[in-house]
């Protein structure tokens, strides 16, 4: 019943990817103007993906879609077992697929290779067996065998799960999104095939928010909340233009003039990552917070423990071990704003009312 | 095949029943589980669970709460507690060596046995099996095997999960959200314990007695209150936390993101006890005696809270023993009876319905008057004091609480409000709590979550692989011996063939038509705007859309387009314009057209125009669409031909399958009653309500929408 066959060539994953890149290459992370509240959101999660992923909501053509794709430059190596299509860590028990657990289990040496980390797109249009996988349907009707074909989910494992207009996303597949994002693991009891893998993955979701709300519960698993919004300084918006035509016309040239400045932030970032775990955090700090969280009648703890985390990176990423308050009231209002109880009639940002609260529990 | 499927539950639980031992050391292979020792607070919970370990037929337990109150994290951890059970080996269900009258079909013909002539069994692992949102039919209840059917050339029985989780634990998350056919197909099954499978040439039956846990978060919608009923305690995760409490669990939690293995072993102790606790408890649970007296207690207060069936003394009976044996006590006492009523009484009691839902809800719709807050008020007073007070004396505040909904009432009569109105908003009210999910869904075989297999209609749209095979496996022997050239391994024919029957689900639309002229027209138009956004803010669990289209001075206007979001709506009517004439029969034509459109886009599956006017109307159609025709010394059209051509419109709402609901909110004596003959016309409702507030036209229009979706 449970022989489940997944077997996917990873060295020619790998170069499907390679040329894909070289096919379309990305803006470079460095050279996007302003909106810096985006950018610190998306570089903290990269430092510490267990802050939960970022939701990004904005007018149109605000360089969403640009900053995260461009994100991929900058992305930690990770080890995983070589065609493995879980992207299995061979370490972390949690974090491996039912073949590699066994072989592990069994004592089997498993073959290794580094990789960047993963970015899945989750287009709207995607059906629900694609994204948790489904029954290899060339298998099924060629040999008859039940194989499981990963799908979207799988590939996502350990990487980083972008929606697109995720507030248009079809309620099916936010029903799933839900379930594997709170979980980490992805359940599939569907046309013949019962399967469980791991799927832990970074969620960044983008929207516009004049195109519908978002339910709350999907909201909340997104461990951050950033606001976007059009450039007002036509110094600025000059720039902009001017720099996304240099990159239009030539974009490899264009990547090689912030070649250095790229390389800065990877090592900044790889840094921060090996230092996370030596930040530390005071008692008094994480009373505050929760106490901020308290009064603002903030639902359940994920947002206390966000914080916690997020302000954690911060401090790495400026390469200090001590969280500080002014961390804390950085990352604060991005990883509050989208938890309060929303009042449709109330048209303030509750960004500021976050800021308030922080002022009057911290001073 | 089967006896592997029972030892290792494919569920991601840790499939190693066998290292338990080891578990304890460094390392353990799965998906590790926060342990519920080391949740901090919900006592409630943990005892339920505990209740729940120790009679796992006590009847399901359900928690609700809102977004990361622990409510999932509570019930996983239940597996880590439940002791292993004893199933007969070969059995695909777990079938119990002590009661053979129950084992599942043929299990006779397959069991071994030891050398001593016993049955051979073997111990596993409690089961505890998540049913995904996902799920489809041929896996909950078990289908035909493929794989094996095909070399056998008969069909197979493949268990599905119900067979897996008997006797374990049957969890669903967002139970909410589970389809409606999945649902009822579970519940039929639970209730009955036997999971029958009539399906695709298979004719087989197992036992099905799990223990159901289900969690969901009432902000995403209400569970059908026939599901709940099934279930026999139902608690909300939602209760305050002390300020220490906060700091410790985010402290914890956080620790076990990092290191799970410390938290592991700090509540290892906890963990133990517990494991030794329901052990214990399961035997003296044979043992617990209720008497009759106690049962008339517990079904007079089945009574006197009004609940209805016979479910609940049912239940509470059963949990009565159940806390005794925790204690192990013989004899149920006082305290366990109080806290049975507790469990499963009060949360059934018909009048106990409201105050937790307020909790849960931003304001009720009817702006409340200052005396029927306090009324509230004492209903919680008088609820804590119950707790307090003596069983006897219990009674008769439960009957008390009987008569607060109606003081409730008679309160508000001398009040500002109007007493229809308060009636309105307390209807909508009662209705929001139960209607549950909107039930609109639109069927197709192109978009949407894959239901089940169908017999395709024309040619097949989406392929159902498992539905094509399963019914193509029988025949594959035969075929295969025809086959000549024998080179393909599998036959599937064209008569084999089944196409996916996709859902998905469908809002409907309302469409605001306001009256912005005249003196009051700011008025009206502040309320429609008002109504919209409330009901936009509870849009995203129904998908519904909203419309608002003023007509004021020659023609209408589409203020806001059919819309989800709150920012476009509030962005769209900061400008609210008014004044003018007042061309009714535009504005009723302009929204049927936005209907219309909006209907052919595909996503909309009722449309509900809500008229806020007095029927009056001075400006034609004709001046509306082409204002150049008319001549400046034109006769004023009279109100006759006004009329008409208003109650044509109205006629077309109704053949277009609109629905129409025309609130009169004029404070004058003289009402012409025209509105009421436009809504008549359109089939439609129509409800005077001078000088309603927003809340109100808004809870309204819910109230109006939820009967059009349970029609």
């Amino acid at each position: 019943v449970m022989n489940v066959a997944t077997e996917i060539n990873s060295v020619e994953q790998a170069k499907k990817i390679d040329s894909k890149e070289s096919a379309r290459p990305v803006y470079p992370f460095a050279a996007i103007v302003g909106q810096d509240e985006m950018k610190l959101c998306l570089l903290l999660n990269v430092i510490d993906p267990k802050i939960g992923g970022v939701m990004i909501m904005g007018d149109r053509g605000t360089g969403k879609s640009t900053t995260v794709r461009s994100l991929v430059d900058l992305l930690p190596e990770i080890t995983v077992v070589s065609g493995d299509p879980y992207n299995s860590d061979p370490r972390d028990p949690e974090c491996m697929g039912k073949e590699v657990r066994e072989k592990v289990q069994k004592g089997e040496e498993l073959s290794v290779i580094e990789t960047k980390i993963n970015m899945v797109d989750l287009p709207l249009g995607a059906t629900e067996d694609r994204v948790c996988g489904t029954i290899d349907i060339e298998k099924a009707l060629t040999e008859g065998v039940k194989a499981f074909e990963p799908g979207l989910l799988a590939k996502a494992n350990r990487g980083i799960l972008y929606v697109d207009e995720v507030n248009l996303l079809d309620d099916h597949l936010v029903d799933v999104l839900l379930d594997s994002a709170a979980s980490g693991w992805n359940t599939v009891e569907r046309e013949g095939i019962s399967i469980s893998h791991p799927a832990r993955f970074i969620l960044i979701g983008s929207g516009n928010p004049e195109e519908g709300e978002l339910r709350p519960q999907l909201l909340d698993r997104f461990g951050m909340h950033a606001q976007v919004g059009t450039v007002r300084d036509a110094e600025l918006r000059v720039k902009i233009v001017e720099e996304r035509a240099r990159f239009d016309s030539n974009p490899k040239e264009f990547r090689e003039t912030y070649q250095e400045e790229q390389l800065k932030l990877q090592e900044q970032i790889t840094t921060a990552r090996s230092n996370l775990s030596a930040v530390q955090i005071d008692q008094d700090l994480k009373v505050k917070i929760s106490k901020v969280c308290a009064e603002l009648d903030v639902d359940g703890l994920r947002g206390d423990m966000v914080i916690n985390r997020a302000a954690r990176a911060l401090a790495a990423l400026q390469g200090r071990d001590q969280v500080t308050a002014e961390d804390v009231g950085i990352v604060i209002p991005n990883c509050l704003r989208h938890r309060l109880r929303k009042d449709p009639l109330e048209s303030m940002d509750s960004g500021i009312l976050v800021t308030e609260k922080f002022y009057e529990v911290f001073t | 095949a089967s006896a592997n499927a029972t030892v290792e539950s494919p569920n991601g639980v840790p499939a190693s029943t066998s290292d338990t031992d080891t578990e304890t050391d460094t390392t353990s292979y799965g998906r590790q589980f926060f342990p519920l020792a080391a949740v901090v607070g919900q006592e409630g919970i943990k005892t339920a669970l505990l209740l729940g370990a120790v009679d796992r037929e006590i009847g399901g337990i359900a928690i609700s709460g809102r977004r990361g109150t622990a409510k999932t994290v509570m019930a996983r951890g239940l597996h880590e507690i439940l002791p292993p059970i004893e199933v007969v080996v070969g059995s695909i269900s777990n079938a119990d060596p002590a009661c053979p009258d129950e084992w599942e079909d043929d299990l006779d013909e397959r069991i071994e046995y030891n050398a001593d002539n016993t049955i051979k069994t073997e111990i596993v692992k409690s089961p505890f099996i998540q049913i995904p949102l996902g799920v489809t039919e041929d896996r909950l209840i078990g289908s035909v095997d493929v794989e094996e059917s095909v070399k056998r050339g008969t069909t197979v029985f493949q268990p599905g999960l119900l067979a897996e989780a008997h006797r374990g634990v049957l969890y669903v998350d967002e139970i909410n959200l589970l389809d409606e056919g999945i649902s009822n197909l579970l519940l039929n099954v639970l209730t009955d314990g036997v999971n029958i499978v009539e399906r695709e040439g298979i004719s087989f039956r197992h036992p099905c007695k799990p223990l159901l846990i289900a969690t969901y978060n009432p902000e995403e919608g209400a569970v059908r209150e026939h599901l709940l009923d099934r279930v026999a305690i139902n608690l909300s995760a939602d209760l305050p936390m002390s300020f220490e409490d906060r700091v410790a669990a985010v402290g914890i939690a956080t620790q076990f993101q990092e290191r799970c293995n410390e938290v592991f072993r700090m509540v290892n102790e906890e963990t133990e006890t517990a494991k030794t606790q329901i052990i214990l408890a399961r035997e003296y649970l044979k043992d617990v005696k209720i008497s009759r007296e106690q049962l008339k207690y517990l079904v007079l207060e089945a009574v006197r809270g009004g609940v209805q069936g016979h479910r609940a003394e049912l239940y509470a009976a059963r949990v009565a023993k159940c806390l005794a044996a925790i204690e192990g006590r013989e004899k149920v006492t006082i305290d366990d009876l109080r806290k049975a009523v507790e469990l499963v009484i009060l949360p059934r009691s018909s009048l106990d319905e409201t105050p937790p839902e307020q909790q849960n809800q931003p304001p009720p719709p009817p702006p409340p008057p200052q005396n029927s807050e306090s009324g509230e008020e004492e209903n919680e007073e008088e609820q804590e004091e119950e707790e307090e007070d003596e069983s006897n004396e219990e009674n008769e505040n439960e009957q008390q609480q009987d008569q607060i909904p109606e003081e409730f009432i008679f309160d508000a009569e001398g009040g500002l409000v109007d007493e229809k109105l308060l009636f309105f908003a307390q209807q909508a009210q009662k209705r929001r709590g139960k209607a549950g999910r909107a039930k609109n869904v639109i069927f197709s075989e192109d978009r949407g979550r894959y239901i089940k297999p169908m017999l395709p209609k024309g040619p097949v749209k989406r392929l159902a692989v498992d539905a094509t095979l399963r019914a193509a496996a029988p025949y594959q022997k035969l075929r295969r011996e025809k086959d000549i050239s024998g080179t393909r391994k599998v036959f599937v024919e064209k008569t084999d063939m089944r196409a996916k029957r996709m859902a998905r689900k469908a809002g409907a639309l309302v469409i605001f038509v306001v009256d912005a002229s005249g003196s009051m027209a700011l008025n009206r138009m502040q309320n429609a705007k008002g109504a919209a956004l409330k009901l936009l803010a509870e849009s995203y669990t129904s998908r519904d859309q909203v419309s608002i289209i003023p007509f004021r001075g020659d023609a209408a206007e589409v203020l806001l387009p059919p819309s989800r979001s709150i920012a476009m709506a509030r962005n769209r009517l900061e400008r609210l314009p008014c004044g003018g004439g007042s061309p009714l029969a535009h504005g009723l034509t302009t929204a049927v057209r936005v209907g219309l459109n909006a209907e052919k886009s595909g996503d909309v599956g009722r449309i509900m125009i809500v008229a806020i006017t007095d029927g009056r109307a001075n400006i034609t159609l004709k001046r509306s669409t082409d204002p150049e025709s008319i001549a400046p010394d034109a006769p004023r059209p009279t109100s006759k031909e006004l009329k008409d051509e208003i109650l044509e419109v109205a006629g077309k709402i109704y053949k277009a399958g609109m629905s129409l609901l025309v609130i009169d909110t004029e404070n004058k004596f003289v009402s012409t009653g025209f509105a009421k003959e436009i809504a008549r016309v359109a089939q439609g409702k129509y409800y005077y309500l001078p000088n309603a507030s927003d809340a109100v036209i808004s809870a309204t229009t819910r109230d109006a929408l939820s009967d059009l979706k349970n029609s």
